[in-house]
């Protein structure tokens, strides 16, 4: 049906309607062109060494501030925790937030109000989200430090020790976004054409062939989106990471985005903060690229079907 | 088959299946439920609770219900132990919502357009254009905001409203863009086609049929742009000053000399979250709709 | 109607004709709440010392001043109105919690914004701000009668104070000698002591301790004796900065470790030495079996909140965050607060030696408003601005002035409230001074200490191995700015 619009001039159409969708499409990117211009600054800024508190030695390095950052163990460990906590993110709200929207996938009067209500966390800003976590797991006076004490796991010490601290930043998190990946998913799975299914039950195929041959196939679209949002939000994670633990303990959950932070404000580096998040826009915009470029495929091929 | 007796236990066994699923089903609904909400539902009790009440050990659900910290905000007055002190959390509230709502309208004024221009025109560029818009979704905030602060700074635009509304379209457009452009993509254009033939023009065709025909979509990109303006952080910290501040910033004002006000702040997040909650209830009906771009493809 | 009673009422307390509590209680029947009354206090001593100095001279003007939420700053707003009267200056200010304060102030100053004319601000942050330009020199306002009330009385301030808030902007350099430029003006200063909850001290059976050794026991000994949720000892543990600063930098002090060593405007990380590494290696111990829980997210406010909600037995910090949370009667804790020197050092015989922190006023080098600026630094810390900020319930504590250590008054409020302050203020003043080395990388340089503890708590390293990893990390900084001995 696109298809159809978009092939129908068969004869050149005059000038004036070639540039309709430039005048609709071009204020949206003049607006936005004005952000190039601090961000081409910050690409400045990497190239030189630049220490506020040290103005005296400022001065052109080229890529010198990279070749340090590609020889520091430091932010190789950035690297590494960044990717990860945005794989373990993404993946476990995706398992989730698809579980959770096919529970709610009919359209009932109770599924709709906790459809609703399920995004509540999602209304709480992640620095005030943080705090309340923060004071839920205080051993002292913490609701969820005296839940599991009564399980008998005691002492536990969440975001406070090394190997507790990614599992409770992670747990923040998928209470925060996992709303988002399921509204979306939901409103997938109510829109798929229900033809498939319900042919799929009349013959009696299994209901996990439906799930992996027809649900997800059609639904994958929308799991991209969601993911491509979720990803972008997740690899450059900063306020529930240094709300919980400033990066800490030691340096376990410094992300990119902290690391740049610390780099900022404590460091007063500006050339080096500024080449941590070259490189953060550099591996973001080739993750990003490949969602696009298959979604992009994805929906030509199912309008390409649709418009037969 | 023909049997009666065998129609009864293949009956007995789907009902005792269906039982079991429903089971299963509201078990595991009650699971997420309890996780999603019992935070929200804690908060609230802190809400009404004194700062004594709260830092109990071990804590408990039993305590007598006080208005203080909702009394307080909307007085605008805390009492701590080194005086009274102003709280400016309703200012903050009032901020929010400006902030938010102006994000939210430019970025529909110049998302709904271009996103239509996306899905409706097969244009030389078009594509690359998109691409560049979504893209600014990618530069990581503080990479924009370091070196904007500065020029801000320079050109006299910190600490206004406007400044902050454009630096907010970096969250927002790239979010309203994607979701409006998909679903104007699902819409059948037959009728904007129809609408033509009668002798309308392009623009007549875009206000009268298009955007009317996606609003769903537009309502659902709309609450969640808006949610992301709400609880943006870092960007008002930097770049506006305390009159211009928003609740995430504002709610951190609890933090003080004599102790964590934990009472307050529990007050504020509900007071903070109420009127997205409002938002999200009034457009309830084309909330999953809106997200749905195929739904009206039927 | 009754403001001129108000400020008769105000008069007759200035000159001494009444008692504090009695001047509470009748302004309180007046309709005039705490807060207010410390307002008219301001108001009316204005006009005793407004007469000799040109005090209207930048009448009419704006200025913007940044705090962090802390009660000194609390006491600031409440002066102001008596400011702009006075002056005729408005002033504007925005007020954020400490971390999000100091985020505020950095990107302020290093985006050369002149949003903020004057802000409080720590003395470690002065260095760089010094050398990056960003602060003025204050000598050449405090020295320009034109600009300087003879009310003022900068020789008034404790030597110490002042020298701390003075430095020269060569790595190494003592603050305060030869070249000093004057970054700040100091406000309110803090030692660090211990102040211990006198009712789980009695629970346990224990005394105040006298040294590291001593502590380590006695905390343990709380948490194994009172046990429940209450922990022996809460002293700061995030990752940055201020965890190095009050007990720690102190007790390694104590032990005789010393963070830099300087020569000639050069600087070499030193901090791993034998005395540094069994310092540390001890106080971290000490945190693991007897400290908070989640040690590693504590900043002064949870250290602060532990005490005062009777969850910690003592802490190891500022002593006036003892002070304060014996005030607030919401505290569980509130009125069981007790204070004692503390010299970590068993060798040291009782002698603290305690790191300074001042909170102090600065103004900003890119403002427009300079001398308005320094007119608002100036009035908040004249003599009768910080007198009249430690009577009543005011929070100026521990006082820059050393006149104000002779009040008859403010003594007695300390000996009445608060059971050891006094004490530990004349053992620890002597040795209490800024023990980090001045080096415009400090910030950078403690948070990495910082989170070397962590490993160092989390057995990842040992105190020997981690420091001198530490002190290599450091080392590769300095000699990347230039300054590596």
């Amino acid at each position: 049906m696109r298809s159809r619009l978009k092939s129908r001039p068969l004869s050149k159409p005059p000038l004036r309607a070639r540039l309709v969708p430039y005048l609709l499409s071009l204020p949206a990117l003049l607006v936005c062109i004005g952000i190039l211009v601090p961000f081409a600054t910050a690409v400045y800024y990497s190239t030189q060494r630049y220490i506020i508190t040290l103005p005296f030695t400022r001065g052109f390095i080229g890529f010198g501030q990279y070749a340090d950052l590609f020889t520091d163990r430091a932010f190789w460990h950035t690297v590494q925790i960044s990717l990860l906590y945005t794989a373990l993110t993404v993946g476990l709200e995706l398992v989730l937030g698809l579980a959770i929207a096919l529970l709610l996938r009919r359209s009932t009067l109770i599924n709709n109000i906790i459809s609703v209500a399920l995004m509540l966390p999602l209304m709480v800003a992640p620095v005030i989200a943080t705090l309340m976590w923060k004071l839920m797991t205080d051993p002292s006076y913490g609701i969820l430090s005296y839940l599991i004490s009564l399980a008998g796991i005691d002492g536990f010490r969440w975001a406070a020790a090394p190997s507790t601290a990614l599992f409770t930043v992670v747990l923040v998190d998928i209470w925060v976004y996992t709303p988002f990946m399921i509204i979306l998913l939901l409103a997938g799975l109510r829109s798929l054409p229900t033809q498939p299914f319900e042919a799929a039950q009349l013959d009696g195929v299994p209901k996990t062939f439906v799930f992996f041959r027809i649900t997800l196939p059609m639904l994958t679209p929308y799991i991209i989106t969601a993911c491509l949002f979720r990803m972008l939000d997740s690899i450059q994670q900063f306020d529930i990471i240094y709300g919980m633990t400033k990066g800490g303990p030691g340096d376990t959950l410094k992300v990119f985005q902290v690391q740049a932070y610390v780099e900022f404000y404590i460091a007063n580096n500006v050339g080096r903060s500024a080449a941590v998040l070259m490189v953060l826009w550099v591996i973001t915009f080739i993750i990003s690229n490949y969602f696009i470029k298959y979604w992009l495929k994805l929906r030509r091929r199912t309008h390409g079907i649709s418009a037969e | 088959m023909n049997s009666p007796a065998i129609m009864q236990t293949v009956f007995d066994k789907t009902r005792i299946a269906d039982l079991l699923t429903t089971a299963g089903y509201a078990l595991a609904l009650t699971a997420v439920v309890l996780f999603f909400l019992f935070p929200i539902f804690w908060v609230l009790l802190m809400s009404f609770q004194t700062n004594a009440d709260i830092l109990r050990t071990p804590p408990s659900l039993f305590f007598s219900p006080t208005l203080s910290n909702y009394a307080a905000i909307f007085a605008g007055k805390m009492e701590t132990s080194t005086g009274t002190q102003d709280i400016t959390f309703l200012r903050n509230l009032g901020n929010s919502a400006l902030l938010s709502s102006l994000s939210v309208l430019l970025a529909l004024a110049l998302g709904v357009p271009a996103a239509y221009a996306f899905a409706r025109y097969q244009f030389r560029l078009g594509e690359d254009i998109a691409f560049t818009l979504l893209s600014f979704r990618f530069a990581p905030p503080l990479l924009v905001l370091l070196p904007m602060a500065l020029y801000f700074g320079q050109l006299g635009l910190n600490d206004s409203y406007w400044s902050l509304v454009w630096v907010y379209q970096l969250i927002v457009l790239p979010l309203v863009l994607w979701i409006i452009r998909g679903y104007f993509e699902d819409i059948n254009p037959d009728i904007e086609h129809a609408y033509r033939l009668d002798g309308n023009g392009w623009g007549a065709t875009f206000l009268k049929i298009a955007i009317p025909l996606a609003r769903p979509g537009i309502a659902a990109a709309a609450l969640l742009a808006f949610i992301f303006a709400w609880n943006n952080f870092i960007f008002a910290l930097v770049l506006a000053s305390a009159a211009k501040q928003p609740v995430t910033v504002g709610a951190l004002l609890f933090v003080t000399g004599s102790g964590i006000q934990y009472g307050y702040i529990a007050a504020a997040t509900v007071l903070s979250v109420a009127p997205i909650l409002a938002l999200a209830l009034f457009l309830q009906r084309h909330l999953v709709e809106g997200l749905s771009l195929g739904a009206v493809k039927g | 109607m009754s403001k001129s009673r108000i400020e008769d009422t105000a008069r007759s307390f200035l000159a001494g004709n009444m008692s504090r509590r009695a001047f509470i209680a009748r302004m309180s029947r007046l309709g005039v709440g705490a807060a207010a009354s410390a307002g008219v206090l301001s108001a009316v001593a204005n006009r005793a010392w407004a007469q000799d100095f040109n005090w209207r001279k930048h009448a009419g003007k704006t200025i913007k001043v940044l705090l962090p939420k802390h009660p000194y700053a609390t006491y600031l707003t409440q002066i102001l109105p008596a400011f702009t009267e006075l002056t005729g200056i408005r002033v504007e200010h925005d007020t954020l919690p400490e971390g999000p304060f100091f985020e505020k102030k950095t990107s302020e100053l290093n985006t050369r914004s002149a949003t903020y004319d004057a802000f409080m601000d720590g003395i470690m942050f002065a260095w760089g701000e010094l050398l990056a330009g960003q602060i003025a020199d204050l000598n050449e306002f405090i020295g320009d009668p034109g600009a300087t009330s003879p009310a003022y009385n900068w020789e008034g301030i404790l030597p110490n104070m002042r020298a701390s808030c003075a430095w020269s902007g060569i790595p190494g350099d003592r603050l305060g000698g030869p070249g000093s430029r004057q970054m700040l003006v100091p406000l309110g200063w803090e030692g660090y002591c211990v102040s211990y909850n006198r009712e789980i001290f009695d629970a346990a059976g224990v005394t105040p301790p006298e040294n590291l050794p001593a502590m380590r026991e006695t905390s343990a000994k709380i948490k194994r004796d009172v046990g429940g949720s209450v922990h022996g000892i809460s002293v700061r543990g995030a990752a940055n900065w201020g965890t190095i600063h009050p007990g720690y930098l102190s007790g390694f002090t104590s032990y005789g470790g010393q963070d830099f060593r300087a020569e000639d405007g050069k600087i070499r990380a030193s901090m791993n030495s034998p005395q540094g590494k069994e310092f540390t290696q001890l106080w971290i111990d000490m945190v693991r079996e007897s400290g908070p829980p989640k040690w590693t997210e504590y900043i002064w406010y949870e250290v602060g909140q532990d005490l005062g909600a009777g969850v910690a037995g003592m802490i190891f910090d500022a002593d006036i965050l003892g002070f304060f949370q014996n005030t607030d009667e919401n505290n569980p804790a509130a009125g069981k607060i007790a204070f004692a020197p503390f010299a970590a050092n068993p060798a040291a015989n009782g002698n603290p030696k305690s790191n300074l922190w001042v909170w102090s006023l600065g103004m900003n080098n890119y403002s427009a408003n300079k001398e308005a600026a320094w007119f608002w630094i100036q009035y908040n810390t004249m003599p009768q601005q910080l007198l009249a900020g430690v009577r009543d319930n005011g929070s100026l504590i521990d006082p820059v002035r050393g006149s104000i250590w002779n009040d008859a008054g403010f003594i007695k409020r300390l000996q009445d409230d608060y059971p050891g302050y006094l004490n530990q203020y004349e053992k620890t003043v002597g040795e209490c001074q800024v023990y980090f080395t001045a080096h415009p990388l400090f910030a950078q340089s403690a948070d990495k200490w910082s989170r070397k503890l962590h490993e160092i708590y989390a057995r990842q390293v040992t105190a020997d191995e981690g420091l001198d990893q530490l002190a290599e990390e450091i080392n590769a900084d300095l000699n990347r700015a230039g300054y590596l001995l």
